[in-house]
């Protein structure tokens, strides 16, 4: 009964047009959509968008016409792509067009495969033709249930509410820095707000250009401008622009992202500004909460630093001093050497490198802790003698600041540096923040929804804006 | 060889090779001459000459390259390249030429000639003189494309050899199809023993790239194998011949590859620094490959429109190939699969070239670190694509014209001879058009349609400095070597090629730095010192002394680069500043001014081999050593600095704790250099223990020997002054003691198996070629 209701389905006319156009219809619905998933640019979907053109090749190789149309196709879309991606000067157009060219890449795929599978299948090989059997079943049922199916497929694909809207923060679980107002002096009514920070508990956090971090005031992203070319950790004064009333109960955060926030005009430097009409802020930045794991940071500094090095000095041997030194770029150099170990012993820095050299290539290789501290304590610039602990902090001229370390036996210390500097030149250096707050996915989610607002996610995700508006 | 075959193979060999070579030839020297203005052949400027004339001699021998700062591990490529080399020699010999270009030239003829011959036997079924005009059109676009890039051909030439790589790969599955049908096994060998030639040429002049031709290679041969008819046994049989004879052909540079990335334990190091540089690559220009242009500087809509008509053509014409009924174009259709498939791969594996797809592949690199041996960076690879295009591009074009042609429809035929005329044209054109470097990547008036002369007072300097006896480096300040730019030339630094001395020229390079010596490094920061800061506490003679640079070039011509810094880490430097240091810095004297560039002579090189003795400071960093050797007054002569630290890429184990030696006294010491891995040292009268220095990179591979054979223990083989080899020597007297690379032992026998293998290849080749060319006719015997 049931086999005699579905012939008489598959016989009906309304089925049999349907079966003449599903698949035609079917790819082109599964191009739109695909092309749509590609041009998020999320690089895993369009690793796995990659298997609906494998399947697409399989389709294909029933024909050589239908591969070889889609091979012209292919190319018809790259080199258009191509030509448009060069022409138009719209990062947004642009973009667009880098990711439609994939499509052409997949689709050339798709061709070769067809072809590949087609000259197999015809191969005059008896036992390589014969492994094609399947496909040729396939083939036949193919029109009757499997590519109406994937059709009516592509179509509820194409209407369900999966388009990205653009990534949304776990304000609740992500690193900020609260920042505990005192008082607001001049409060007018303006919306402009003036904050001085002392940041500089957070060197490693913010990135040169200070642009990574995102302020929140009562869980409302804000927007702010930096004051000054050039500002400095530890007197940082920032414009807010608000509605809000600020008072000294306002919830005001600092969010440190790894990457600029260039959508809230963070980057943007202020020169002047009408103070009398802005509000002054007091506040203290608090301590850091919400950091995640705790790993070693990789050096890549640009003004603070701090780096923590392990030495091991085998001094069973002469000489009895561990010889080292620290190199910044640029100039205003100030170094700061902190050490510790289980046994005394001591610490110079030298005034310049002459200074060391001498002190070195006078060596007599006498085994005499007294007689090397001796000799270097007169060469060195400062020093700490006979400790199990001490820092010497000081400035230095020149590239790199030569220090050493005299022992009475071979021991771990632990040293400690912090450098200062500055850099006059038009390099630019890449930031890093920690993987604590480098791992954004544990603090981001994404919205979804219908098409139509997909074009402004893309548009925001390319121009490297995220679009973090809301908050839980 | 009857008869009948010997003429019948010297007509094919006169018609078929020889007079299409000689027209290709004649285009060649036209084109260039015209274009150049016979610049070119003529000892002046051209685009980059990468490698100075004695390096290009000694690459292909040596397991060590001289010429490279202080000395680097090199890859032995085998005799083909020596081959060449001498090629170099005899024009410098025979009409004092000294640039690589003409050998250059002749690659491009090469592989043009290749290109025709491709072409001529995928249709050996339809002879034809339009069809010969075509592919004869396409021979001249492709010498074209490599004339007119700016990579140089020194960089990859083996890819030069791809069309009769495929052209061998095509024949040899046709020869294995004659299975008992009386054709002798030698023609079936032949055509395997010349792919494996071909193959062994990619592989040998195309190190940077073995695994991408590998992969080419097999894609190739799994197209022939699987898809076309035939007894896939034979094949097979002959494939795998033709891979076994062209990897023994390549044992040397498979060898020294080998040697060089384990035997120091750097793989992981390098593969680390490749995956780094893929992710920095991103860029959307498949065009690109086919102009071979780097990724940065072609925007241009004409090129990119030229370039959619090769491969729109191509596509159209696999559709013919693939739709048309006719079973005459059977043979094609796995090569058109083979090389699309392997287009696809290859722009996958080269996330430089096509974004977002190709940059999938450094997706992968996240997960899997050891695909990076996989990469590889835009200009490198262009070749495969250009290849690929152009055989894709003359196949489709001689398919169209089939098509038409036997449609019979005369209007079709006009129209058809129209566009082959406008792509022509219109190729040519854009390379007329299009300025080959973008303005806004570099300074000067300088691009490849620009050639300029090198200045009179350029080769004076060079043909001073060569004149020079001795053994010595050179330096050149602001440092250049393509990062900076004078009012005249843009590329390495020119004086890196006329010079015959080591000439440190002192770029930040990127990835590739992990094979360059320490001394690389050091010139780049001792060099940017001295030309961007007022430093009065470092003699810099010394320094520079110590890696036995005797002679500085400042080049007054030099400008700034504007995008210093962005990339290349270095600053921007003021002549005030670099004259006062060199003032500033008591071993260097003026020699001469020629024009605005001055020369200095540095009187604290030292030799490349001495005797001296040691201070050890402790275990110190790189640049407290060369603080130490810096400090006015250091006698680096007479003391070699020693750190209990090891720099570089080679750990210490296993080492003495050197010392200074009490009572020191130099001996009489006289050297010959008589390879560039074997020096030979004659010590004289030595009365106390010393330090033999031998001033070329640290490498244990240097082993000191003394005249009765007898080693000097590795314990005493120490890394002095930051780079350089010392021995702990503790005999008195008088004796010699040699000083040798010893990786060159495994290449001079990797080296005997390469000739053994090219010689058994050619001779099969022999053996098959007159019997392969023309069928066997039956002996017509009088009973």
């Amino acid at each position: 009964m049931k086999s005699h209701i579905y012939n008489d389905i598959r016989n009906s006319r309304t089925f049999r047009t349907a079966r003449k156009i599903v698949l035609p219809l079917y790819l082109a619905i599964l191009m739109v959509v695909l092309l749509f998933l590609v041009v998020l640019n999320n690089s895993e979907l369009i690793l796995y968008s990659f298997i609906a053109f494998a399947f697409i090749g399989i389709v294909l190789s029933r024909d050589y016409r239908n591969a070889g149309m889609a091979l012209v196709s292919s190319t018809i879309i790259i080199s258009v792509s191509s030509i448009f991606y060069y022409s138009v000067n719209a990062t947004r157009g642009s973009l667009i067009l880098q990711n439609i060219g994939i499509v052409g890449y997949y689709l050339l795929i798709s061709s070769i495969i067809a072809l590949l599978i087609r000259l197999a299948h015809d191969s005059t090989a008896p036992k390589l033709g014969s492994l094609f059997d399947p496909l040729r079943k396939f083939w036949k049922k193919s029109n009757s249930v499997v590519v109406p199916a994937l059709g009516f497929l592509g179509i509820a694909i194409l209407l369900l509410p999966i388009w990205p809207l653009g990534m949304h923060i776990h304000t609740s679980l992500m690193p900020y820095i609260p920042v505990i107002i005192y008082q607001i002096s001049h409060t007018y009514n303006s919306s402009q707000y003036i904050l001085n920070l002392d940041l500089s508990k957070y060197p490693t956090l913010i990135n040169p250009q200070r642009s990574n971090m995102l302020l929140y005031i009562d869980g409302n992203v804000t927007d702010v401008s930096v004051i000054g070319s050039a500002p400095k950790l530890y007197n940082m004064t920032l414009l807010i622009s608000t509605k809000a009333k600020i008072s000294n109960r306002t919830n005001m955060r600092l969010y440190i992202t790894s990457y600029s926030t260039g959508f809230n005009n963070y980057t943007k430097t202020i020169q002047h500004y009408d103070s009398a009409a802005s509000s002054r802020i007091y506040a203290l930045a608090g301590n850091l909460t919400n950091v995640g794991k705790n790993i070693t940071i990789t050096e890549r500094y640009y003004g603070l630093a701090t780096v923590d090095r392990v030495s091991y000095a085998n001094f069973s041997t002469v000489p009895y001093y561990e010889l080292n030194n620290v190199c910044l770029p640029g100039t205003s150099h100030h170094v700061s050497i902190n050490y510790s170990a289980i046994s005394p012993e001591s610490l110079f820095i030298f005034r310049n490198d002459s200074a060391m050299a001498d002190t070195v290539l006078a060596d007599t290789y006498q085994k005499n802790y007294g007689y090397y501290v001796g000799r270097f304590a007169n060469n060195s610039l400062a020093h700490v003698i006979n400790s199990t602990s001490g820092t010497i902090s000081a400035p230095y001229t020149g590239t790199c600041l030569d220090y050493a370390f005299v022992l009475q036996n071979g021991q771990t210390t632990t040293v400690r540096i912090s450098s200062e500097y500055t850099v006059n030149t038009t390099m630019i250096w890449n930031a890093t923040v920690p993987a604590a707050i480098a791992s954004q996915k544990e603090y981001f989610y994404g919205d979804y929804g219908f098409l139509p607002s997909g074009l402004s996610y893309l548009y925001e995700y390319y121009m490297g804006y995220h679009n973090i508006y809301s908050s839980n | 060889m009857s008869e009948p075959e010997v003429r019948a193979g010297k007509r094919i060999l006169r018609s078929d090779i020889l007079l299409p070579g000689l027209l290709l030839l004649v285009v060649l020297v036209v084109i260039f001459a015209l274009y150049f203005n016979f610049s070119f052949s003529f000892g002046k400027d051209q685009a980059i000459p990468v490698y100075q004339f004695q390096s290009t001699i000694d690459s292909g021998l040596y397991a060590w390259q001289q010429m490279e700062y202080t000395g680097m591990a090199g890859i032995l490529s085998g005799l083909p390249v020596f081959a060449l080399s001498l090629f170099n020699l005899a024009l410098y010999s025979l009409f004092g030429i000294k640039i690589a270009f003409i050998l250059d030239a002749t690659f491009y003829w090469i592989g043009a000639l290749g290109l025709y011959l491709l072409l001529n036997e995928l249709f050996a079924w339809r002879k034809s003189k339009a069809l010969k005009a075509i592919f004869f059109m396409i021979s001249i676009l492709f010498i074209m494309n490599f004339g007119f890039t700016r990579a140089s051909l020194t960089l990859e030439p083996g890819m030069i050899f791809l069309p009769y790589l495929l052209l061998f790969a095509y024949r040899t599955a046709r020869a294995c199809n004659l299975v008992g049908s009386g054709v002798p096994t030698a023609s079936r060998y032949s055509d395997a023993s010349l792919l494996s030639l071909s193959l062994a040429a990619v592989i040998m002049f195309n190190l940077g790239s073995i695994i991408q031709t590998t992969i080419f290679f097999a894609l190739m041969a799994l197209a022939f194998l699987l898809l076309s008819g035939g007894a896939k046994i034979a094949k097979l049989k002959c494939y795998l011949f033709s891979l076994v004879l062209a990897i023994a052909m390549s044992t040397p540079a498979i060898a020294s590859s080998y040697l060089l990335l384990y035997r120091s334990g750097q793989a992981s190091y390098i593969f680390g620094q490749a995956s780094q540089n893929i992710l920095a690559q991103n860029s959307l220009g498949i065009f690109q490959s086919i102009f071979g242009f780097i990724s940065d500087m072609v925007s241009n809509i004409v090129s990119l429109a030229v370039g959619s008509l090769f491969i729109i053509v191509s596509a159209a014409g696999t559709y013919l190939l693939f739709t048309n009924k006719n079973q005459r174009n059977n043979g094609l259709k796995p090569v058109f699969v083979g090389l699309w498939s392997s287009y696809i791969v290859l722009i996958f594996l080269g996330s430089a070239f096509n974004g977002p797809f190709g940059a999938l592949f450094s997706l992968m690199l996240k997960a899997f670190n050891q695909l990076s041996v996989l990469r590889y960076p835009s200009t490198n690879l262009h070749y495969l694509f250009v290849f690929m295009i152009f055989t894709l591009f003359g196949i489709s074009l001689a398919l169209l014209h089939n098509h038409i042609y036997d449609t019979k429809k005369k209007h079709l035929r006009y129209l058809f001879s129209a566009f082959c005329l406008v792509i022509f044209v219109s190729y040519i054109f854009q390379f007329l058009y299009v300025p080959y470097v973008n303005s806004s990547s570099q300074t000067g008036p300088n691009s490849l349609f620009n050639v300029q002369h090198i200045p009179a007072y350029v080769l004076n300097i060079s043909n001073y400095i060569n004149s020079q006896p001795g053994n010595f480096s050179v330096a050149v300040l602001p440092m250049a070597a393509s990062w900076q730019s004078t009012t005249w030339y843009v590329g390495v630094n020119v004086y890196a090629s006329l010079l015959e001395h080591p000439t440190y020229t002192g770029a930040w390079t990127v990835y590739n730095e992990v094979f360059f010596p320490v001394s690389a490094y050091e010139y780049w920061a001792a060099g940017q010192e001295l030309s961007t800061s007022n430093t009065t506490s470092i003699d810099f003679s010394r320094i520079l002394g110590t890696f036995g640079i005797k002679y500085i070039i400042v080049q007054g011509d030099a400008v700034n680069y504007p995008y210093l810094g962005v990339c290349c880490k270095t600053a921007q430097f003021t002549f005030n500043t670099i004259y006062r240091n060199i003032n500033n810095s008591s071993g260097m004297v003026l020699v001469r001014r020629f024009n605005n560039s001055s020369v200095y002579e540095n009187l604290n090189a030292v030799p490349l081999v001495y005797a001296s003795n040691l201070q050890n400071i402790g275990n110190a960093q790189y640049q407290s050593i060369m603080s130490v050797i810096g400090s006015k007054g250091f006698d680096i002569r007479n003391i070699s600095v020693y750190s209990e630290q090891s720099i570089g890429l080679f750990n210490s184990t296993r080492k003495i704790v050197a010392r200074n030696i009490t009572g020191f006294a130099e001996p009489s010491m006289s050297f010959k250099i008589d390879t560039p891995t074997k020096t030979t040292v004659n010590i004289r009268n030595a009365t106390a223990p010393f330090y033999l220095v031998f001033r070329e990179t640290y490498d244990p591979g240097w082993e000191a020997f003394y005249a009765n054979g007898t080693r000097i223990d590795s314990a005493y083989h120490i890394q002095v002054n930051g780079f350089a080899n010392a021995w702990y020597v503790n005999k008195t007297g008088s004796y010699s003691i040699t000083i040798y690379y010893t990786p060159q032992t495994t290449g001079w026998g990797s080296m005997l198996i390469s000739i053994a293998a090219f010689a058994a290849a050619a001779w099969i080749v022999y053996l098959g070629f007159g019997k392969h060319r023309a069928p066997r006719r039956p002996n017509k015997r009088i009973r």
